[in-house]
């Protein structure tokens, strides 16, 4: 954390709140969407204050279009994700951070390249494979091979241990620690940050996928909140907004509650200083 | 003496065991989940799809085909374009932000969120949004722009903007960027700005010999994992644009090539041998970045 | 005790019976009321027979992800959705099952359809789908924009040169020179091809026929409406258009005199037109050497997987739910027009048949039907289409030279299929 005087304080915060007035205006349009009838929306000046006000688009969600439902499922995959991915990506990070071993660097290779083929051809070769496992149709695919890893996540949380002066883990040692121990007791906790960013955006990923759920779940009462809300926008007419905007929103509102929430967890985590010494 | 060097030794083999116990679920995930549609990728990338849906094995043919396309090429030139202006500026704004909220201040916290908030937002919404922002005749920036008098650019109407209109749009997700800066900040002891502060060091002294070099691990993930999404994406430009890319395919990118190679025109074998090639430049470009970092440490 | 033993029992019979049903699995591609009147048919499909239990999933084509996926899989479902264009492709690489023996065997031909429907969704003789419901494209011009430019609002341009004339009188400017309304601009750029006495391949031997003269006089003429607005100023006004399915629907709003409309647009000038605004739905323009009854069809398909494993228990339900009394129901739900002859006959479907619907009919039963080709590389041909009139249009090409080439190119590409 940065202080600086008093003056430049005030410029500072002048910025970032022009700055975020830019940033909050695609979700300030969207709270006002979800509560237009559909024939407001293309009113023209457009009205940021809906008039009449209406939580139809709420209602219609739960009623007709079975949120709970999605939400419980997007919840539970969710929850799955996150605990395999974190747990065995800071696993591997580890091992490949602290560790030296014969073709480490030829594997973090191949780690990187396999981000680097596009998904659209290796959808249905993994499709085929996850169908001769029998797990097709069920949350199966979309889980267990999280917890063999994130290549994202290993990748960001390695480039932070990285930067572990190593002094630590020997001052560690000399105190009869093993290697499990330096993992849980010292790196860990100094990649809190960085844990709670990866938490965060495998959330976000997870939370918003659309096309595992699409392709490997076949029935309508297992499906997450990503598929209800194209089943809204997929009428032959035009999509309905309001009800579009509403679930989006709705979507959106967990993330941003996080975010929120946790700040201080994953921005202001332990930093390295405050184990000198 | 012998004794010693069999005891570094049994040190040695006991780390590289230790490393791979450690990298085993990645090992064990990546044998039994990615190797086998990798592979099949590759062999898909010397085939094609015959009546009844037998592969026929054509050699190179894929490859070769993909470098007499005139859309090969074109999806090759507005990747490299929208890339290669994107993601610096995007880098250079993400981290902007994020030094400028790990500023302590007041509503710091929402500020932050507020940044972050349209990575949040589902893409079909913000996509309509855009369209309507940039709308040349009706949307507000045009409209901003004739009250000074100023014709207002085509935008996506115009091909000559649209990716100027692409890269502007980006700008609007560097939410997400700017979170993993910000949990590199916190990295750096603060002891040593105090040290500087002490030494009378300004500011952008402070930002130029500490900040950015201790930031370089997390500059680089986020350059790497910037140069693989970006030659992949194509999304947005589907919202936006359509499956052509836009007008006089201006948005044609090499994702959307692939992708409509794949899926609109049911040539997965053309697909697998495009997605090869890529993997090849992308690997070629993080390899070329990831050494000028480590000069640029050295 | 006794009322639990019953309960029990009764639970038990109303489970096995369940169990004994066959179950199909049925993907529905709709949403909002489309998906809801789907849903309504098979639920009735349901309670009039006792051999199969149709179960319908929500599942959006997209681009096919999904359905690709699936048909490598061993578990499919028994009928999918998919847009016309699959069709083929899927059933040219054995993922979706011909249905002539099936159809053969239950007596539906040719004659059941409404004519020229029937090779929609052939390949080299098989048939690979059966179409759910149609949209046909017919002319529409606003007779208020005519009345302005002092045309007779209830005559439209009845050949190409008239089409020409109207669209300069129709065309106007503001002072700034900006544009105010288009006259008419062509989108659809294939309809014109047949119009001009073309034609983009031999249904017969499923040979191409991209260079055929007419195409080439289409050609011709497709690029001069595009040096006829400058181009900056047309693109600008277009992107200022909405979405058809809004109030700022261009056509609605006068910002285009003439256009090319499908049937369900009746629908949006209902629902967001000013009472004030009237227009008219005829045959398309046509040169004298061309045809002057064009009737383009599109729509969606149903298929059933070869990997089903009640093929036939899946096609008895599809040709319940395309018989005429469904047909039309499921046709008025989404205002399209139902491709089964008598289906037009039925009361469920009149309701939503007026004078501008019928017109549509008219065209489709007595005009000359044609189909984008389905092929094995039907996108990868319409793609060059569009590339070699935009070579056209920019003067990289001459119309003949474009057409020759994809001729040429897609022939090539066919004969490795």
């Amino acid at each position: 954390m940065i202080r600086i005087g008093k003056k430049r304080k005030v410029t500072v915060y002048i910025t970032a709140v022009l700055l975020s007035v830019l940033f909050i205006f695609p979700f300030l349009w969207m709270v006002s969407t979800s509560f237009k009838t559909q024939d407001q929306i293309f009113d023209s000046p457009m009205n940021i204050i809906p008039d009449p006000f209406v939580d139809d688009a709420y209602i219609n969600l739960f009623t007709e279009n079975n949120f709970s439902r999605y939400f419980l499922n997007t919840i539970f995959v969710t929850g799955m994700t996150l605990l395999g991915v974190l747990i065995s990506s800071s696993v591997v990070a580890f091992g490949f951070s602290y560790f030296k071993f014969p073709f480490k660097e030829t594997l973090f290779k191949i780690l990187l390249a396999t981000m680097m083929l596009p998904a659209q051809v290796t959808m249905i070769p993994q499709y085929m494979l996850f169908d001769k496992l029998g797990w097709v149709g069920s949350f199966k695919p979309l889980i267990i091979p999280t917890f063999f890893g994130g290549t994202w996540v290993i990748f960001l949380l390695r480039q932070f241990f990285d930067t572990v002066p190593r002094e630590y883990a020997e001052a560690a040692k000399i105190d009869g620690a093993n290697e499990f121990r330096i993992f849980f007791r010292i790196y860990l906790p100094l990649a809190k940050a960085p844990v709670a960013t990866s938490a965060l955006f495998v959330f976000l990923w997870t939370w918003t996928d659309f096309l595992n759920p699409l392709i490997y779940l076949h029935d309508d009462r297992m499906y997450t909140l990503s598929i209800a809300l194209q089943r809204i926008s997929s009428g032959t007419h035009y999509p309905d907004w309001p009800v579009l905007m509403a679930g989006s929103l709705l979507m959106a509102l967990p993330i941003i509650i996080l975010f929120f929430s946790s700040q201080k967890t994953f921005i202001n985590g332990a930093s390295i200083s405050g184990l000198k010494g | 003496m012998n004794e010693i060097i069999l005891k570094s030794r049994k040190r040695i083999r006991r780390e590289s065991i230790l490393g791979f116990v450690f990298i085993s679920p990645w090992i064990a995930g990546f044998l039994i989940f990615t190797l086998y549609p990798i592979i099949y990728s590759l062999y898909l990338s010397f085939t094609m799809t015959g009546e009844g849906g037998a592969l026929k094995w054509i050699g190179w043919d894929n490859y070769l085909t993909a470098f007499k396309e005139r859309d090969f090429w074109l999806s090759i030139k507005n990747t490299l374009i929208l890339s290669g202006i994107g993601i610096p500026i995007a880098q250079i704004m993400a981290l902007l932000a994020a030094l400028l909220l790990n500023i302590r201040m007041k509503h710091q916290g929402l500020f932050r969120t507020i940044f972050f908030l349209p990575s949040v937002v589902p893409a079909v919404a913000t996509g309509l949004l855009w369209k309507w922002i940039l709308n040349p005749r009706l949307g507000p920036i045009n409209g901003f722009l004739e009250q000074l008098g100023i014709a207002g650019p085509g935008w996506l109407a115009d091909p000559s903007w649209v990716k100027p209109s692409l890269i502007l749009m980006s700008f609007w997700g560097i939410g997400g960027t700017m979170v993993i800066y910000l949990a590199g900040l916190q990295n750096i002891p603060n002891e040593l700005y105090e040290a500087a502060e002490l030494d009378g060091a300004s500011s952008w002294a402070r930002l130029k010999s500490i900040t950015l070099p201790l930031l370089r691990p997390v500059t680089l993930f986020n350059t790497i994992m910037g140069i693989i999404t970006s030659f992949q994406s194509f999304t947005q430009i589907i919202i936006m644009l359509d499956m052509d890319g836009g007008i006089e395919k201006s948005g044609l990118v090499y994702g959307l090539y692939i992708y409509t190679n794949a899926f609109r025109d049911f040539k997965m074998g053309y697909a697998s041998a495009l997605s090869w090639i890529l993997l090849i430049i992308t690997a070629i470009t993080v390899g070329i970045t990831m050494k000028f970092f480590r000069e640029k440490t050295n | 005790m006794k009322k639990t033993l019953i309960l029990s029992i009764l639970i038990f019979v109303l489970i096995t019976a369940a169990f004994s049903k066959t179950e199909l699995v049925f993907w529905n591609a709709w949403g909002g009321d489309e998906g809801k009147a789907l849903e309504s048919l098979i639920e009735k499909y349901n309670s009039i027979q006792r051999e199969v239990t149709v179960r319908s999933v929500f599942a959006p084509i997209g681009m096919g992800e999904k359905i690709m996926a699936t048909l490598s899989g061993s578990t499919v479902p028994d009928v999918i959705t998919v847009w016309d264009w699959m069709v083929v492709p899927l059933g040219y690489r054995g993922q979706v099952m011909p249905l002539n023996d099936m159809l053969a065997k239950s007596g539906i031909d040719e004659d059941y359809y409404i004519k020229g429907v029937w090779e929609y969704g052939f390949y080299k003789g098989k048939k690979y789908g059966l179409p759910t419901t149609l949209n046909v494209s017919a002319f529409m011009w606003n007779k208020g924009a005519f009345k302005e430019a002092g045309l007779d609002p209830d005559t439209p341009p009845e050949n190409i040169q008239e089409l020409d004339e109207y669209t300069e009188k129709l065309t106007e400017y503001s002072k700034s020179g900006k544009l105010k309304r288009l006259g008419f601009d062509p989108v659809i750029s294939h309809i014109y091809c047949y119009i001009f006495g073309g034609k983009l391949w031999d249904t017969e031997t499923g040979e191409i026929t991209a260079n055929d003269p007419g195409n080439i006089k289409a050609y011709e003429w497709l690029a001069s409406y595009y040096s006829k607005y400058d181009l900056k100023t047309k693109r600008i006004f277009q992107a200022g258009w909405g979405d058809v399915f809004s109030p700022l629907n261009p056509f609605l709003r006068n910002e285009i005199a003439m256009k090319e409309g499908s049937q369900w647009e009746i629908l949006v000038a209902e629902k967001y037109a000013k009472p004030s605004f009237e227009y008219g739905i005829s045959y398309f323009p046509s040169p004298d050497y061309g045809r002057d009854d064009v009737c383009n069809v599109s729509g969606s398909f149903w298929v059933i997987p070869t990997a089903s494993k009640n093929p036939e228990e899946a096609f008895d339900f599809l040709k319940w739910l395309t018989s005429p009394e469904q047909s039309a129901e499921f046709s008025a739900a989404l205002y399209n027009i139902p491709p089964v002859k008598e289906a037009l006959e039925s009361p469920v479907f009149k309701k939503i048949v007026d004078e501008k619907m019928q017109i549509y009919i008219d065209l489709l039963t007595n005009g000359f039907v044609y189909t984008f080709p389905m092929l094995p590389i039907g996108q990868t041909y319409l793609s060059e289409l569009t590339q070699a009139l935009a070579d056209v249009q920019l003067g990289n090409k001459s119309a003949r030279e474009a057409l020759d080439y994809v001729q040429e190119r897609i022939t090539e590409e066919l004969n490795k299929y």
